[in-house]
């Protein structure tokens, strides 16, 4: 009977523990990631408020405990308390990426000791559907409203927001973005914005196009890879436009997850030294500003 | 089968059934996001709908005094300290929420320091940049008070 049944056992055994380790090196990630954005809103203009203080001493206590086998499964669940207590706190002001810190907390908080591996196994499985729903929703919104087809909002936020208009400056001729700077976006009939730049519209549909084609390919076993590289170049890419640093930090994170290997645990290193980066530019000990970043 | 086997197996099937659970309302709440977005004037940026750049809208919020002659602008420096903070929060959270943030109880708070402002008026005036003209479009959301309290 143990021969005969041997091998796929052994086979779930080598999954569950491929899982777990996933698991653990995610949420090392996770939890650091949510200790270090906790103790930036601390050090914002109106942070240092109890609450806020409490939050990010309990999402540090909990990162902490991520890195000791005991008590690992209930690191997780003490930071999201505590972000679940700054979600409310910050209402209805929070960004998208906090409800998915949210909700990324929640699928480790589920994993309970002593399951062998299966909890970590569904969390895995979890996680990867949030990132292609995410990716998936993100295109689909941007077709609901409509505003990519012929490059329009691309047109609005090249004239009025520096971040783009240093990007679209290559997209467009001087004189088009200098008319799109001078609308007064605050008075009714302001427009239009429309550009003849052909690459402008073609950069602008490739956007929408690749956030709902990405997931498809993520869920597929045999394209996994080429959807998460795909998906990690699309963040690069909106990166040197929208500077959503927060973001872009936990959804690499994420796609790396969909990688064959141990990549959370490589980009860890990194991630902390970004962190860090904004936690000590923030108390003014380097230079740099972690609000022009959004790394919120 | 006994119902407490039964029971045993639901049971086991339960986790999977908590991961589904949270995978299901990432599935559909951007879904529900974009009905109160539309119903209710939500902003499309917030509230965890993921539809970030996906297009521009913001609502100004402004607070009028009626007169013989008309609205006149209150100048909110010059209201007391809660009502005008009150009227801050509202403006505020009118961005976000949209029409499920009511101007009631910022008004009620300045009608209560200032008992004088006794005929109020909100304008809320929403901006975005309509799909088809390629311009900005607007439209406005009126809100009438009388003694603090308002005229349905």
């Amino acid at each position: 009977m143990a021969v005969a049944g041997g091998a796929e056992p052994t086979a779930d055994r080598h999954a569950s523990a491929a899982a777990r380790e996933r698991i653990r090196d995610f949420r090392r990630f996770l939890l650091v990631y949510s200790a270090a954005r906790s103790w930036l809103w601390v050090t914002f203009p109106g942070g240092a408020t109890p609450l806020l203080i409490g939050a990010a001493l309990l999402a540090s206590a909990g990162a902490a405990l991520a890195f000791r086998l005991r008590g690992e499964d209930l690191a997780a669940r003490l930071v999201l308390a505590a972000v679940l207590a700054q979600a409310a706190w910050h209402f209805p002001y929070g960004a998208n990426h906090l409800y998915l810190e949210i909700v990324c907390l929640a699928c480790l908080a589920l994993v309970r000791r002593g399951s062998d591996g299966r909890d970590e196994a569904l969390a895995l499985a979890a996680l990867r559907w949030v990132t292609a729903l995410v990716l998936f929703h993100t295109g689909l919104q941007k077709l609901f409203y409509g505003l990519y087809f012929r490059g329009e909002f691309l047109a609005f936020m090249a004239g009025s927001d520096e971040r783009f208009g240093r990007v679209f400056a290559w997209l467009l001729p001087t004189d088009e973005l200098a008319r799109l700077a001078s609308l007064d976006r605050k008075q009714t009939g302001a427009g239009p914005f429309r550009v003849d730049s052909p690459l402008l519209v073609v950069a602008s549909n490739a956007v929408w196009i690749a956030e709902l084609t990405l997931p498809a390919l993520l869920l597929w076993t045999r394209t996994r890879v080429l959807g998460a590289l795909g998906g990690v170049a699309l963040m690069l890419g909106i990166q040197v436009a929208a500077l959503e640093l927060g973001f872009a930090l936990l959804f690499v994170n994420l796609l790396l997850l969909f990688l064959p290997g141990r990549w959370n645990a490589r980009m860890l290193p990194a991630a902390v030294t970004l962190l860090a980066w904004g936690l000590l530019a923030a108390l003014g000990v380097v230079p740099g500003s972690p609000t022009d970043w959004n790394l919120l | 089968m006994k119902p407490a086997t039964r029971f045993a197996s639901a049971w086991r099937l339960a986790p999977a059934a908590r991961f589904a659970l949270v995978v299901l309302v990432v599935a559909l709440w951007p879904l529900a996001h974009r009905g109160l977005v539309l119903r209710e004037r939500v902003n499309p940026w917030k509230l965890g709908g993921f539809a970030m750049y996906a297009s521009y809208e913001t609502q100004l919020s402004a607070l009028f005094r009626v007169t013989g002659e008309g609205f006149r602008l209150v100048d909110e420096a010059g209201l007391p300290p809660a009502g005008r903070a009150a009227f801050a929060r509202f403006r505020a959270r009118r961005a976000a929420l949209g029409r499920l943030a009511s101007p009631d109880a910022a008004v009620a708070a300045i009608h209560a320091e200032r008992p004088d402002l006794e005929h109020l008026v909100v304008v809320v005036q929403r901006l975005w940049l309509d799909r088809a003209s390629a311009h900005v479009a607007s439209e406005k959301d009126t809100y009438l008070y009388e003694a603090g309290r308002p005229v349905r």
